[in-house]
């Protein structure tokens, strides 16, 4: 008897052990393996040019996940001046920050600072508001700038212009040069508009026109 | 008789001069020389104590010396053991670069090769390399490390599986695998903490 109790008290602890061993390995692994939240930078290969004491220049190239605070960016390279803390990402470039995505083919500017210049095939999302142009200029997460072949499409407006300035702060957008799109089944065209992204309330100036498609008139 | 012993006579001298010329006109490669000094080297049971050794990339421009406790052959191979290793990396005008640590190295004396065998920690100012195995050519400008990279720094890590470099150590490519990607990240609370 009391050899068989010895026998399962042993079993008990070992599978005590066994279970916390568990635990714990299914509990720290995943925030290792996925890289989902750990912030860091993940590459194919990571070529690192070194000076004094530290990094001067990070080229991380193949598959590059990098995680930094919000920002989370996929690319095929990305090529960081470590001290002068300047970044430059080519090739299949996929941002996302907590309220919107952003997709180019280049992206430069300073990570610290926040300050971005996306250049080719650019594309924006928040929520419904969508922007294509070919550049874009990100000031400090508040202001965009959005120049060249601009394209905006939030809920039924549909709009093209040369250039679309978007403060994030007061939720506002300004479109400048060659405007024409629609609201809807209200066609829009003009110089110069403003759209109140929480109102959605639009003022059109410089050659404004404004035409019903269904009512053909003004 | 007397034809016996000529004939016996005449074999020894045959089989003298057969000796002595053989002595006297044996390929180069053969004679007294640095190359038997080699092979004689290389003989079972040869051992070396404290031993310094200096290899030269391609233009000089950096070179390693090498102090070891021991160097013994390996059986004949024309292979040197090394163990353990540490290895001064110095500039052509003699300025450090970086200190190599290793348990044993062997050196192929044919083909130059040198295996590094790990743990191997190279402590370059204030960054620590670690890897399980170096390789370098004698005369290269370039080593390869593999297993387990792992660079560390005052404000960051970077991981690895494998290591490709100049031998100054200034320019480093460090390659994932297919199963784990190369990895760097930040230190916290050091300086240049997210300063990516």
């Amino acid at each position: 008897m009391i050899r068989i109790r010895t026998y399962r008290v042993f079993n008990k602890n070992y599978i005590f052990l066994f279970l916390l061993i568990l635990a714990f390995y299914c509990t720290a692994s995943p925030a290792e393996a996925s890289g989902g939240q750990a912030e860091g930078l993940w590459a194919d290969q990571i070529i690192t040019v070194f000076a004094e004491n530290t990094a001067e220049l990070i080229i991380a190239e193949g598959n590059v996940l990098l995680i930094y605070e919000d920002y989370q960016i996929m690319a095929d390279y990305i090529e960081y001046e470590y001290l002068d803390e300047v970044i430059e990402i080519k090739g299949n470039i996929s941002l996302n920050s907590g309220d919107y995505q952003l997709t180019a083919e280049r992206l430069n500017g300073n990570l610290k600072g926040k300050n971005f210049t996306a250049r080719d095939e650019v594309y924006f999302q928040s929520e419904e508001l969508k922007i294509n142009s070919l550049m874009l200029e990100m000031e400090n997460e508040d202001v965009f700038y959005f120049t060249g072949n601009v394209f905006l499409v939030y809920r039924e407006i549909q709009v093209r212009a040369d250039r679309l300035k978007y403060d994030r702060q007061q939720e506002r957008l300004i479109l400048k040069g060659n405007i024409k799109g629609k609201n809807a089944d209200l066609n829009l065209a003009g110089e110069y508009m403003e759209i109140d992204l929480d109102s959605e309330k639009i003022k059109l100036q410089g050659k404004a026109e404004l035409l019903f498609k269904d009512k053909g008139g003004e | 008789m007397k034809n016996k012993t000529i004939l016996i006579l005449t074999g020894i001298i045959v089989i003298i001069t057969g000796i002595y010329l053989s002595l006297r006109y044996q390929p180069g490669h053969l004679q007294d020389g640095p190359g038997v000094l080699e092979e004689e080297q290389l003989e079972p049971g040869d051992q070396f104590k404290n031993v310094q050794l200096v290899f030269f990339n391609s233009d000089a421009s950096v070179s390693w010396h090498l102090e070891s406790g021991s160097i013994n052959n390996l059986a004949r191979q024309r292979v040197l053991e090394l163990f353990p290793v540490n290895i001064t990396a110095l500039t052509a005008e003699e300025e450090l670069l970086y200190n190599l640590h290793a348990l044993n190295s062997l050196y192929d004396l044919d083909s130059g090769q040198i295996q590094i065998a790990g743990p191997v920690e190279i402590i370059k100012d204030e960054l620590s390399f670690q890897a399980a195995n170096i390789s370098w050519q004698d005369g290269g400008d370039f080593l390869l490390a593999t297993g387990g990279i792992y660079v560390d720094s005052p404000d960051f890590i970077i991981e690895g599986e494998s290591l490709e470099s100049d031998l100054t150590l200034n320019r480093v490519t460090i390659k994932g695998s297919v199963e784990k990607q190369a990895h760097f990240t930040w230190k916290d609370g050091s300086d240049q903490d997210k300063d990516l």
